[in-house]
């Protein structure tokens, strides 16, 4: 039975509404309205300043999605912030529509890729990648139309939120042109000339082209693990089937199958690359779907329960993940501690904590955190991220005090999960020291979070 | 099915296998110490209904979770069966069960019915499989069921089929071996897939659908753990000094002794047989062999499990190698010479695998009449509150016989910092020093240490050196000697 045309964009809009509505939702009716993730703490303090943020007292990089959203007037910062992702999701979504709807498979795809975890993770909260990945698709959308010259407009754009995601971005154009045979030369043009406007900034000064790669574990890739940015792994599964389906065309899909195993192996490096293979999975599942829907099945029970069951696994990647940002910072409690922070403290003194919790002290407390996640945008961060780990593992207080000293630390900003992710929830290094010595006075404790101030004591004092 | 008199051979040798595992079940009024997680939850279930997901006498009270089964199969028996009986006498029925199974699979594979008899009768006695599953074990009733799953998807009619997918769920709902199935079975289809094979419609749905089942059911249950352990997950979060030591406690000739010599050869031969002759029914076995072998290499599952797959798909795998050794051998010129080698193969068994392998079951651990008494002297002399430092081994046994609290025991899941908690206890028994101890007994709230024989041979100490500190009392002195912890802060 084909559903019309209409009816199916209809169905999508439903589909995107409710996935990218529920975390928020949820959160209003566990009383925490306020949206989840650190990108969203940072971008709703950074978005009204100009070039340099005044908490961390450093310039800002130029971000051309915070620059476009502080230019919006018409609408109040807190609604722009919510509804901005919400409504790029939905564009995204639309986009993929136009971009696949002549494609046999496209309906599994796009379903797939509203029901992933990156999806969701995207579009539902403001961060550069709910930009960067619209500008992905409408990009590509003007390159199908054989408009290459006026795509090259929109994949200009994407440097300058995000320079790693434009050279994915080429990547990922340059492997589709390799399968649809188009002249690879026109492609390289498109590339080089979309990088122009960046490589002029570059020698003004005027951006950082940093990037922040960390080893991680396989476990950082999948939100059954707990992980927020990360993939699905029914969804892998059923990408995997979907590649072995498509096995026997491997010359046309070589280049997507290396692809995919260079994007995994970099995900493992990468937020970016993790959220691209987020979005590359569907494409691949979409084969497999529509193949179990298509084949003769010897027995069709089976056929229902296998689909009824890929459909659970899904469904409960969703559910367990919308779960997770429920529970995700910050949270009344936190922003509690933090203005009782605020209130305690002047304005110049410095909050030590761990960098997830950054930009939440700089929006909360509007005190300066020693680490936080643009840290690495900066020439001293190999120093600070040394004086962390220092600090963190350190049990001798002569060291601690030294570097606290050095560094200007007057608070300490402690949560459970520091506790279980840094200590093992064990009394040791720099937790040894604030509960045991007397130069830490604990100014406020609660259920999950400490903040301690560090007090110089006199020699006599000490002893 | 016509009885002939190899149906009344089989039936005999499972009456052999059920009788010699109840006469060693029997031996000891007792079970092993892992039993007693289960009993526990056997004896909660049949109380409330549930399982015992959240102990509070487990490393001082934690969470459990884990598909519960067997154990509501077991409360189910045992309110027709006195519950004693339950234990000893139903998870040897599922064990011995496997005697069958291996017949029809056998027979499968061989289509001769006197390789199959001696098959069969080669896996009712494979040492490792009989020392773990003779007392309230899991692996009893998972073992089968695997193999019973392996067997319908080589012998795959379309009745099977039903039975293959319920039997799928059982198995999900029993452990997570479910997962090492699917790896299997996708081998499996990849070995065909290679060799020119191609699998059956029936075969890839059938692998299809046990996937997405048990990854759906595992992401479900094991959710929690998950999020705690990540990876980790994998190896059940067994700390890593005791997965070293199952690997060092056995040396490589002595884990061969686990499966039997016999078995091992032949097996390694019918491996060969099937790769030579594309023998489709044999990968599957090929396929777990080959999975639980990496699995054992890079130490993500304990030894014994590992040991038990390998050694019961070798058996299956040795009747290709004994069905060869016929077919030549009736050929050669001495018309007696078939049984002439079944006789001497099954003496050669007897005195190699089965008289080796009663010795492993001899020595499987369970409590001494020592232990018990002085666990049941600290039911009734300490308060309910207490916690009792013991090594992991005797955890489960302390919990059922005292009812109080442990530090440790072999339920590693959902346990925060377990490698700490092991190098704690550890430490708790080998240091001298009251000072160095006296953290730790604070920290895990001890009132009460055990040392007995089999404490000091695990932890390789002679004795508790600073047993004779003032705030430790020896309340207890026979060849176990219980101390009361009373030190303070100011001790």
């Amino acid at each position: 039975m084909k559903i019309p045309e209409k009816t199916q964009v209809f169905l999508l809009i439903v589909l995107c509404t409710l996935v990218l509505l529920a975390p928020g939702t949820i959160r209003t009716l566990q009383k925490n309205p306020l949206p989840y993730g650190a990108e969203t703490a940072y971008a709703s303090r950074i978005l009204q300043q100009n070039q340099y943020d005044p908490v961390q007292e450093r310039p800002t990089t130029f971000n051309l999605l915070f620059y476009g959203v502080s230019r919006i007037s018409f609408m109040e910062q807190a609604m722009l912030l919510k509804l901005l992702p919400f409504v790029l999701g939905m564009l995204s979504m639309l986009m993929l529509f136009l971009l696949l709807r002549k494609e046999r498979n496209y309906l599994f795809i796009i379903f797939l890729f509203i029901a992933s975890p990156v999806f969701i993770y995207v579009f539902s909260s403001l961060n550069a990648l709910s930009a960067i990945i619209f500008l992905n698709l409408l990009g590509f959308f003007i390159f199908l139309q054989k408009r290459g010259w006026l795509s090259c407009f929109v994949f200009a754009i994407i440097p300058f939120i995000d320079v790693l995601a434009f050279f994915l971005t080429a990547i990922l154009l340059m492997s589709y042109a390799v399968y649809q045979k188009y002249k690879i030369r026109d492609v390289y043009i498109i590339i080089v000339v979309s990088l122009l406007p960046l490589m002029y900034m570059i020698t003004q000064n005027t951006i950082s082209i940093h990037q922040y790669f960390d080893l991680t574990g396989i476990h950082e890739l999948f939100v059954e693990f707990g992980v927020l940015a990360g993939i699905s792994l029914p969804l892998l599964i059923l990408a995997i089937i979907g590649i072995a389906i498509k096995w026997p065309q491997q010359r046309l899909l070589f280049a997507a199958y290396l692809l995919l195993i260079l994007f995994f192996i970099g995900a493992m490096y990468s937020t970016m690359i993790t959220i691209y293979l987020g979005f590359l999975l569907p494409f691949f599942g979409g084969f497999a779907l529509r193949y179990f829907l298509e084949r003769k099945w010897s027995i069709q029970v089976l056929r229902n329960i296998t689909l009824l069951l890929i459909f659970c696994s899904l469904l409960f990647s969703v559910i367990s993940f919308v779960d997770q940002t429920t529970q995700e910072k910050p949270n009344p409690e936190m922003v509690h501690a933090l203005t009782i922070l605020k209130d305690f403290s002047d304005k110049q003194e410095l909050v030590f904590s761990s960098p997830q919790n950054g930009f939440f002290i700089e929006k909360y407390a509007e005190r300066k955190a020693f680490l936080d996640g643009k840290s690495y945008e900066y020439p001293d961060y190999t120093i600070k991220k040394e004086t962390y780990e220092t600090l963190i593992a350190s049990r001798n207080f002569e060291t601690t005090s030294a570097l606290l000293e050095k560094n200007n630390i007057q608070y300490f900003y402690i949560d459970t999960q520091m506790k279980q992710q840094l200590w093992n929830n064990r009394e040791d290094g720099l937790l040894f020291l604030l509960m045991r010595s007397r130069n830490f006075v604990r100014i406020y404790a609660s259920a999950d979070i400490e903040i301690y101030q560090y007090v110089k004591l006199s020699e006599q004092q000490n002893i | 099915m016509k009885v002939g008199k190899h149906e009344i051979i089989l039936a005999v040798i499972f009456c052999l296998v059920l009788t010699a595992r109840l006469l060693l079940a029997f031996s000891s009024s007792e079970f092993t110490f892992e039993s007693y997680f289960s009993i526990r939850q056997i004896e909660h279930i049949k109380e409330t209904g549930l399982p015992l997901y959240h102990d509070a006498l487990s490393y001082g009270g934690r969470e459990y979770f884990f598909p519960p089964l067997f154990h509501y199969l077991l409360a189910g028996f045992s309110f027709l069966i006195p519950f004693f009986y339950t234990l000893k006498i139903i998870p040897n029925i599922f064990a011995a069960s496997l005697v069958l199974i291996v017949y029809f699979f056998s027979l499968k594979l061989t289509e001769n019915r006197t390789v199959a008899l001696i098959t069969c009768f080669f896996a009712g006695f494979i040492p490792i499989f009989l020392a773990e599953s003779l007392s309230v074990s899991l692996e009893s009733f998972y073992l089968p069921v695997f193999f019973l799953i392996l067997y319908l998807c080589v012998d795959m009619t379309e009745k099977n089929i039903t039975i293959i997918l319920l039997l799928t769920i059982v198995l999900v709902l029993t452990s997570a071996i479910s997962i090492i199935l699917v790896i299997s079975l996708l081998l499996y289809l990849l070995f065909t897939k290679i060799e020119g094979m191609s699998p059956s419609k029936r075969e890839v749905e059938v692998v299809l659908f046990s996937t997405f089942l048990a990854v759906w059911a595992n992401l479900i249950l094991y959710k929690k753990a998950l999020i705690a352990h990540n990876v980790l997950i994998i190896t059940q979060n067994i700390p890593t000094t005791i997965i070293t030591q199952f690997f060092s406690n056995l040396t490589f000739v002595e884990s061969f002794y686990t499966i039997g010599i016999v078995t091992l050869l032949l097996g390694l031969y019918g491996i060969y047989y099937a790769l030579k002759t594309k023998k489709k029914e044999a990968f599957a076995l090929t396929s777990s062999v080959a999975t639980f072998f990496v699995l054992l290499l890079v130490k993500l599952i304990p030894l014994h499990i590992g040991l038990m797959f390998i050694g019961i798909a070798l058996v299956l795998l040795s009747s290709l190698a004994l069905k060869e050794i016929m077919e030549k051998l009736s050929n050669v010129k001495f018309t007696k010479a078939p049984s002439t080698f079944i006789a001497f193969i099954l003496m050669l068994f007897i005195g190699l695998t089965i008289l080796p392998g009663l010795s492993l079951t001899v020595n499987t651990a369970i409590p001494t009449a020592e232990e018990k008494e002085a666990w049941l002297w600290l039911k009734e002399n300490s308060p309910e509150d207490a916690t009792i430092l013991a090594s992991e081994v005797e955890g489960h046994a302390i919990n059922y016989y005292t009812h109080r609290k442990n530090v440790i025991d072999t339920n590693f899941l959902l346990v925060r910092d377990i490698d700490k908690i092991v190098s704690d206890v550890h430490t708790l028994y080998a240091t001298p020093f009251l000072t160095e101890a006296l953290p730790r007994l604070q920290l895990y709230h001890i009132s009460y240490i055990m040392m007995s024989p089999r404490i000091t041979e695990h932890m390789n100490i002679e004795k508790l050196q600073y047993g004779d500190a003032r705030c430790i009392t020896p309340v207890y002195t026979t060849t176990i000697t219980i101390y009361k912890v009373g030190c303070d802060e100011n001790s």
